[in-house]
């Protein structure tokens, strides 16, 4: 009997060891299949200027609209919604790649199923949304004067790095979408520019009530609520936790979704994601 | 680069040449209209523009509102240019019919000429429909004085865009990155150009900068037309750097492409 429970255990021990190792080896491939699609050349050349010139068009949109404080209105925001295009359209991507290989079989019937390997491989595209805000933080903060802002942010940037959690949850909720259609490219630009306009990031929440109604259940909204109101000295910890509850709806809507599409695919063999 | 058409008499050659080239911008159209791309840029891409403008700003009047509008109308075209252009070569080089079209006798240029035009035509007039549709919706004034100027101003927009999509193709010959370096180029033009954001607000380098991006003077001549005098000293400078940027493009897309036959390089990218 206690033969047969120490070998259970060792067993067990493998099997936990095994799912580690098959983890890290997802997220690696993530990492490796994300340079390989941008590599360091090109997201120094386009992606982060492109990144950064967006914000500083934001921001300066926003001094256009309402003076100064409405740059740093807009400074504030725009930092967070630099997060979509690695948390949106770069998390999209992950299994749309596989839907471009044609290598999406091939996950179906593999040891590890679709969705923990489009979870694992979303980790990539999570670092470099947060990489990628940085930049812009620092870079448009620079070049549209909003150094104090800038400052003022750093202490709060762990709120922006729980919006960036969010987002990449929307992220893979959105990619889920894509798996299934082949329209992911208007996709995922329609939940990026659902964001940018009813998150609060760029028109100040109360502007128009439609957009605060749709704005509740997006990423961003709950988060830089938090992050102007510790900026003003107020409260932020039951916005903190309203953009965590947020997150994780996102996430368990992500992985419903992947679990039906990979039960769809096996049972009909639409292995091309139609 | 010629083909053989070189041997066919000057008129004969230049209907051929408007034949190919409209029958591009149809090829282009008939794809376009079956892309999705082309809903994210002229569909999503107004109304968030139009709303992130207008909404937080104080002033509603049917002046404010007509400079917004061009000004959105011009930044979505620049954006449809970008990604039209993008789109044309990236298809060809995913059917692997790139180096065919590149070597075949029909002048390329002509080709990618035809299909930018077919992009930027196409484009414009969803994103018009989409602002026509919005500014109803948010119920705002805008002023149409010259509806002929505009129109004018339009088809220089137009020829306008099929000539940078000449220049922005020639990157996708050489790269295959070409998609990230679109996607680089729709920002810094929108903000430079002064579609949306005035460019007596840039320092002078920039400002200098923004006078060589034709949307800038379009904007001009485009609001001045709709609110009353049209400016056509900013029309010609308009029109000049269209010829400027259709000459560049004719130039370096003849010798990118004759440089990547040469080496026998274009399956690679």
């Amino acid at each position: 009997m206690a033969a047969s429970t120490s070998t259970e255990a060792t067993l067990a021990g493998v099997r936990r060891a095994e799912r580690l190792w098959r983890s890290r080896q997802i997220i690696r491939f993530g990492f490796l299949q994300y340079l390989s699609a941008n590599p360091p050349a090109i997201v120094l050349a386009t992606i982060w200027p492109r990144l950064i010139f967006q914000t500083v068009f934001w921001v300066m949109l926003g001094y256009v609209a309402a003076g100064s404080d409405g740059a740093t209105f807009a400074y504030v925001g725009a930092i967070a919604t630099a997060l979509t295009y690695g948390g949106i359209a770069g998390m999209s991507d992950v299994p749309v790649d596989d839907k471009f290989a044609g290598t999406y079989t091939r996950l179906l019937v593999g040891a590890t199923p679709p969705t923990p390997v489009f979870f694992g491989r979303g980790v990539a595209q999570l670092t470099a949304s947060v990489v990628e805000m940085l930049v812009c933080l620092v870079a448009a903060g620079l070049v549209t004067g909003q150094w104090r802002t800038m400052l003022a942010l750093i202490p709060l940037l762990p709120i922006y790095v729980v919006i960036a959690l969010s987002m990449s949850a929307a992220g893979l909720a959105c990619a889920s979408f894509c798996v299934g259609k082949r329209a992911e490219v208007a996709i995922y630009n329609g939940l990026t520019y659902l964001v940018i306009l009813c998150c609060g990031a760029l028109i100040p929440p109360g502007t128009l009530a439609a957009l605060d109604v749709i704005g509740v259940v997006l990423p961003v909204s709950h988060g830089l609520v938090a992050v102007r109101s510790a900026l003003d000295g107020g409260p932020w910890l039951a916005q903190v936790l309203l953009e965590v509850l947020v997150g994780l709806g996102w996430l368990a809507l992500a992985y419903v979704l992947f679990q039906v599409q990979a039960a769809r695919s096996r049972r009909t063999g639409s292995d091309s994601f139609s | 680069m010629i083909g053989t058409d070189v041997l066919l008499p000057r008129r004969q050659r230049l209907w051929n040449g408007i034949g190919v080239l409209l029958v591009c911008a149809r090829f282009q159209m008939a794809e376009i209209r079956s892309s999705w791309i082309i809903i994210a840029v002229t569909v999503f891409q107004p109304i968030v523009f139009l709303l992130i403008t207008l909404l937080p700003s104080a002033d509603r009047s049917a002046a404010a509102g007509t400079r917004v509008a061009v000004g959105v109308a011009l930044s979505v075209s620049w954006a449809a240019t970008a990604w039209g252009a993008a789109s044309v070569l990236r298809r060809e080089r995913a059917m692997g019919t790139l180096a065919r079209a590149l070597a075949g006798l029909v002048d390329a240029r002509l080709i990618a000429l035809g299909k930018g035009l077919g992009a930027a035509m196409l484009s414009n007039v969803w994103a018009l429909a989409t602002l026509a549709v919005t500014l109803i919706a948010l119920q705002q004034p805008v002023s149409f004085a010259h509806p002929g100027a505009l129109l004018v101003g339009y088809v220089v927009l137009i020829a306008s865009g099929s000539a940078i999509g000449l220049l922005i193709g020639s990157v996708f010959v050489v790269t295959r990155y070409g998609a990230q370096v679109s996607a680089f180029l729709t920002f810094p033009v929108i903000l430079l150009g002064g579609m949306l954001i005035p460019s007596n607000l840039f320092p002078p380098p920039l400002s200098w900068l923004s006078a060589l991006i034709s949307l800038r003077w379009l904007q001009e001549f485009l609001v001045t037309s709709a609110v009353g005098s049209p400016n056509y000293l900013a029309l010609e400078v308009a029109v000049l750097l269209t010829v400027a940027y259709a000459v560049g493009g004719i130039w370096l897309f003849g010798r990118i492409a004759q440089k990547a036959r040469r080496n026998g390089s274009l399956d690679l990218y």
